[in-house]
């Protein structure tokens, strides 16, 4: 695969995870933020294989098809099981200008300090660093804005996403055995979430988690 | 080989000298004290007449009992063989370090007090506690007193530091030389449970080390324990004399030079015995509590003794 | 201890990782790292290495943790989980940060030394078998570093040779501790499991009841207390010739730190000899002190498995033995390892140091057997004319024929030892004597209590523990119960790392 090829491939699919990222700040509904995740998890794959196949590393194929079917997969389906037969969940977060300017200001952010988390190095792969690391910061943002359980899984699905992201750029792609160990973790948390959160809702009859008021000594 | 033929010559001399020495010591003590005393052979009669004796074993003690004397008394023999009395030869593979005649001493002094712990008694307990307690304040005196012989020497072989301090007068007369000699007449002293440490003729009970230990030995075992402590007496004083006075050791097996050993070292351990006979009769026993300030005492003379030969080159 | 000493490390490390670019440790030893940094990591790498090791005054965890552990976890702590803390320390000083380490040489020997006595002295007073294993590794880890402490200010003096000789003893020390204290350890555990006690004070008498437990128990306190011919003793030989050959007449600060170090090493020797009497006599000798001593499990068939402990017992019994008597191989290859050609063996397996001395446990045992072979012959002589007879009480003065109670206990063995260190062990005492109602004269009840405990642990750390839950109370204030605060706490460290990482 020539280089150019594999250079739009990756600007593609970075672009298609910072885009989906931001929208995942903007929609309120947690049908459409399942559905965001879905395309995001088919970009990671995508970009994985792009790294993989320019780099003619079989096991780094092998990683995108785990993340083709673990994020793009499994975990939207069992965070979107609930979806069929409910009604659908609106959350009462913060107001969407507010998240979407606190994405924005945070991908600027992310561009000012991956100059030097780079290092130098002027592949394509690299100059997605920033993307990655906005990634990370969006998520831990939707953590702190929404209120809904659902909501708190996604923002933690994409902060997983953008960890992800930073270590296939910065990295020779990681060993099998340490993406499998740290996917099924994710998995595992979200499906126990998941779990909870129904409880949660029939007990409580909704899930925000503003109601936790007591978790201290 | 011929090494090893000195070292057994010397290990009889001594085995047959330490009742001597000891029944010096009891006379000069006694014809002091205004006593006709029991005469300078009564320790041969003495083991003559506990061999025959029956030994005892008590219920409630185990092999200790019987164990505990024979390894003393194979260690202070371990011990007179290793010690330049008579030669300053020894057996070509085990070069008579200090290191390892004090560590050989120390094997008697734990077989000692595991014998008094068998005992089963509140005396044996006594006994072996203080006993320890003071071997185990003595040790820093010890290996400091032998590290200030051997900075001179550049070496802790007893052997060599006696003979280098025999060539060399003026190494005898330092007062580094001195200092350290001081500090180890106490270790003797305490090692081998004499005035002002223990008294080694007392049965009072609250004022016994030595003598509490061996309570229960009777016959044999008892016998090899008196034998076992006196060649400790021997070898600690003949090393300390011996170092005092280097002079006069054999090297080879000529008939004179041996007979010229043997009758020196005979003299200097009698004399030396007497003296410290003599100094007794003056000396209270000090209270128990007040032996660790005199062990206190001789180690600052060893470290002295340590930092001036450093720093006097 | 655990945290703090592994947030000790994980600091030093990442100080030492981001000057020499790699954390692989021959890069760190290519790196020659120096400087304020290096201080600094050679600072907080030791205090973490030291905690694992358990030196004082970061010890306080040994005597706590290791005697509640089951007696097989205990040895596997003592005998090996501490040495790499010791490991660790050699690393830092020999190869991570040389030139770092060489004006530390005197604070790595103080805390050698003081482990080595403080650590002995607490075993020697206390009744406690596994509290008193437990100190004694304090005491034995304190030697090894001593040691490593010593080949230090010996190599900054430029005397290599000796120096090399007392790494090898650290290294000695180290493999004798880890034959003799899991025997130790292993017997411990067979008596508390024969009688449920682990307090000296209540055992008493299992000689007849344990004989293997004793004999190895036995050869595995010699070897502590460092006696002929076991590997303890070969051990402290090296270290002892390598202090008497350190050369003080050029060098003040080998002249004043050699006797003194030797000194301490010397009373740590003795005090170990009158603890390890202490505890093979409490326990083994001498009559039940109590109901459950008087009344043992038969050895080694109470519970399955057990005769494996039995066989464990008895292999690390013969090899305290056999690296005593194999003293040469062994530093023969230590000092190989470490490039110094001075360490070879003598004819008959033993240690000789070249141009200083030779130690053959093996031609010493030989002439002890010579000189015991007279003895023994008269004593089978004897035995037909004379032979022993029986008894049933033992002398004691006359006073024998009263209960158990009259024997000497532990904590009576140790009090004289109380008595003289009374400054440095600050024990606590309460009288109470209680009088009859009719008559203020006559005595009805005597009660005595003692109690020493830990005084590092009391004077610093008590008062420590005291501020931190001051502190911990105040922060409390910060928990207002919401996810959202917590999650905005973890937002921020991660902007203010990036930030600070970033910073140009």
């Amino acid at each position: 695969m020539n280089a150019s090829l594999t250079s739009s491939i990756v600007t593609t699919a970075v672009g298609v995870l910072l885009l989906t990222a931001v929208l995942q700040t903007w929609r309120r509904s947690t049908a459409a933020s399942v559905r965001l995740l879905v395309v995001q998890g088919l970009a990671l794959a995508g970009l994985v294989a792009a790294l993989g196949a320019s780099r003619g590393d079989a096991q780094l194929l092998l990683v995108a098809g785990l993340v083709a079917l673990v994020k793009a997969g499994l975990l939207p389906w069992a965070l979107g099981r609930t979806a069929t037969g409910r009604l659908v969940e609106r959350d009462s977060g913060v107001r969407p200008a507010l998240g979407l300017l606190g994405a924005a200001v945070l991908t600027m952010f992310a561009y000012a300090v991956s100059d030097p988390l780079r290092g130098g190095d002027q592949s394509a792969a690299a100059r997605a660093l920033p993307a990655g690391v906005a990634l990370v910061l969006i998520g831990f943002w939707i953590l702190l804005t929404r209120h809904s359980a659902v909501s708190q899984l996604v923002g933690f699905v994409v902060l997983d996403n953008g960890i992800a992201m930073v270590a296939f750029l910065t990295s020779d792609g990681l060993p099998l055995t340490v993406e499998l160990g740290a996917t099924l973790d994710v998995l595992l948390v979200v499906v126990i979430l998941r779990a909870l959160t129904t409880r949660m809702r029939d007990t409580h009859g909704g899930t925000s988690v503003d109601d936790l008021t007591e978790l201290r000594d | 080989m011929i090494a090893t033929l000195l070292v057994v010559l010397q290990v009889v001399v001594a085995t047959a000298i330490t009742p001597l020495l000891i029944g010096v010591m009891r006379q000069v003590r006694a014809r002091l004290e205004g006593r006709i005393g029991s005469g300078v052979l009564q320790p041969y009669r003495d083991v003559r007449k506990l061999l025959a004796k029956e030994p005892l074993r008590a219920e409630g003690s185990s092999i200790i009992l019987v164990a505990a004397p024979l390894v003393l008394l194979v260690s202070s023999l371990l011990v007179v063989a290793l010690v330049p009395l008579v030669t300053t030869a020894n057996i070509p593979a085990v070069p008579n370090d200090l290191f390892v005649v004090v560590s050989i001493l120390l094997i008697g002094t734990v077989a000692l007090a595991l014998l008094g712990l068998d005992a089963g008694t509140a005396f044996g307990g006594m006994g072996s506690s203080r006993h320890m307690m003071i071997a185990a304040l003595v040790e820093p005196t010890v290996l400091m007193s032998v590290y200030a012989l051997s900075i001179p020497v550049g070496s802790s072989t007893l052997s060599k530091i006696v003979v280098a301090r025999g060539a060399d007068v003026t190494r005898v007369v330092t007062p580094a030389g001195l200092l350290a000699v001081v500090a180890l007449v106490v270790v003797v002293l305490a090692e081998t449970g004499r005035l002002p440490v223990d008294n080694p003729s007392t049965h009072l009970e609250l004022t016994m080390i030595h003598e509490s230990m061996i309570l229960e030995s009777a016959g044999r075992d008892l016998a090899w324990l008196e034998v076992g402590s006196w060649l400790r007496l021997t070898a600690l004083l003949g090393l300390v004399v011996n170092l005092a006075l280097p002079w006069g050791l054999a090297d080879s097996m000529q008939p004179l030079a041996l007979l010229v050993a043997v009758v020196t070292l005979g003299v200097k351990l009698l004399v030396a015995g007497g003296v410290i006979a003599a100094a007794e009769v003056f000396m209270a026993k000090v209270r128990l509590f007040k032996v660790p300030e005199l062990l206190a005492g001789s180690f600052v003379l060893a470290f002295l003794a340590v930092t001036a030969s450093y720093l006097a080159g | 201890m655990t945290h703090l000493s592994f947030l000790s490390l994980a600091t030093g490390f990442a100080l030492v990782a981001s000057k020499a670019h790699s954390t692989t440790f021959t890069q760190i030893s290519a790196a020659q790292i120096t400087g304020p940094t290096g201080i600094a990591a050679f600072l907080l790498l030791l205090i973490g290495f030291a905690t694992k090791a358990g030196l004082v005054p970061l010890h306080v965890w040994l005597p706590r943790a290791h005697p509640e552990a089951p007696s097989h976890v205990s040895a596997v702590m003592s005998a090996a989980m501490v040495k790499l803390g010791v490991y660790g320390i050699i690393l830092l000083v020999g190869s991570w940060l040389p030139q770092v380490a060489r004006p530390f040489a005197i604070l790595v020997l103080a805390l050698g030394v003081l482990s080595g006595a403080y650590g002995i002295l607490q075993a020697s007073i206390t009744s406690d078998l596994k509290r008193l294993l437990a100190y004694s590794t304090t005491e034995n880890v304190g030697l090894a570093v001593t040691a490593v402490g010593v080949g230090m200010l010996l190599s900054n003096a430029g005397q290599d040779a000796v120096a090399t000789i007392a790494l090898v003893a650290a290294l000695l020390l180290v493999v004798s501790h880890a034959a003799f204290k899991t025997v130790l350890f292993l017997g411990a555990g067979t008596i508390l499991h024969a009688t449920g006690e682990r307090d000296l004070d209540r055992l008493g008498g299992l000689i007849r009841s344990h004989p293997v437990t004793t004999w190895t128990f036995g050869i595995a306190a010699m070897g502590a207390a460092a006696l002929p011919v076991t590997s303890g003793f070969a051990a402290e030989w090296t270290l002892l010739q390598a202090l008497v050959h350190g050369d003080g007449r050029a060098n003040t600060t080998l002249a004043l730190a050699l006797p003194v170090t030797l000194g301490l090493m010397a009373l740590t020797i003795g005090l170990g000899l009158l603890t390890f009497v202490k505890a093979f006599g409490m326990a083994f000798l001498a009559r039940p002190r109590s109901e459950a001593a008087a009344t043992p499990a038969p050895e080694f068939t109470s519970k399955p498995g057990s005769a494996a402990m039995g066989v464990a017992q008895a292999i690390g019994a013969l090899s305290v033995l056999a690296l005593g008597l194999a003293v040469g191989p062994l530093a023969t290859a230590f000092s190989s390892v470490l490039g110094y050609s001075g360490i070879i063996t003598s004819e008959l397996g033993g240690l000789r140091l070249v141009t200083i001395g030779v130690l053959d446990p093996y031609a010493l045992g030989l002439v002890a057997v010579g000189l015991a072979v007279p003895v023994a012959l008269l004593v089978l002589v004897l035995r037909r004319r004379v032979p022993r007879r029986e008894t049933d009480l033992a002398w004691g003065c006359g006073g024998v024929r009263t209960s158990p109670r009259m024997e000497y206990t532990a904590t009576s063995y140790a009090e004289p030892l109380v008595r003289v260190f009374g400054e440095a062990l600050r024990p606590t005492r309460s009288l109470e004597v209680s009088h009859h109602a009719e008559d203020h004269v006559l005595e009805h009840r005597v009660a005595f209590a003692q109690e020493v405990s830990d005084i590092v642990e009391d004077r610093w750390y008590a008062p420590a523990a005291v501020w931190l839950r001051v502190a911990g109370d105040q922060a409390r204030r910060v928990q207002n119960g919401s996810i959202h605060r917590y999650l905005a706490f973890s937002f921020a460290a991660l902007v203010l790392v990036l930030v600070v990482v970033t910073l140009p």
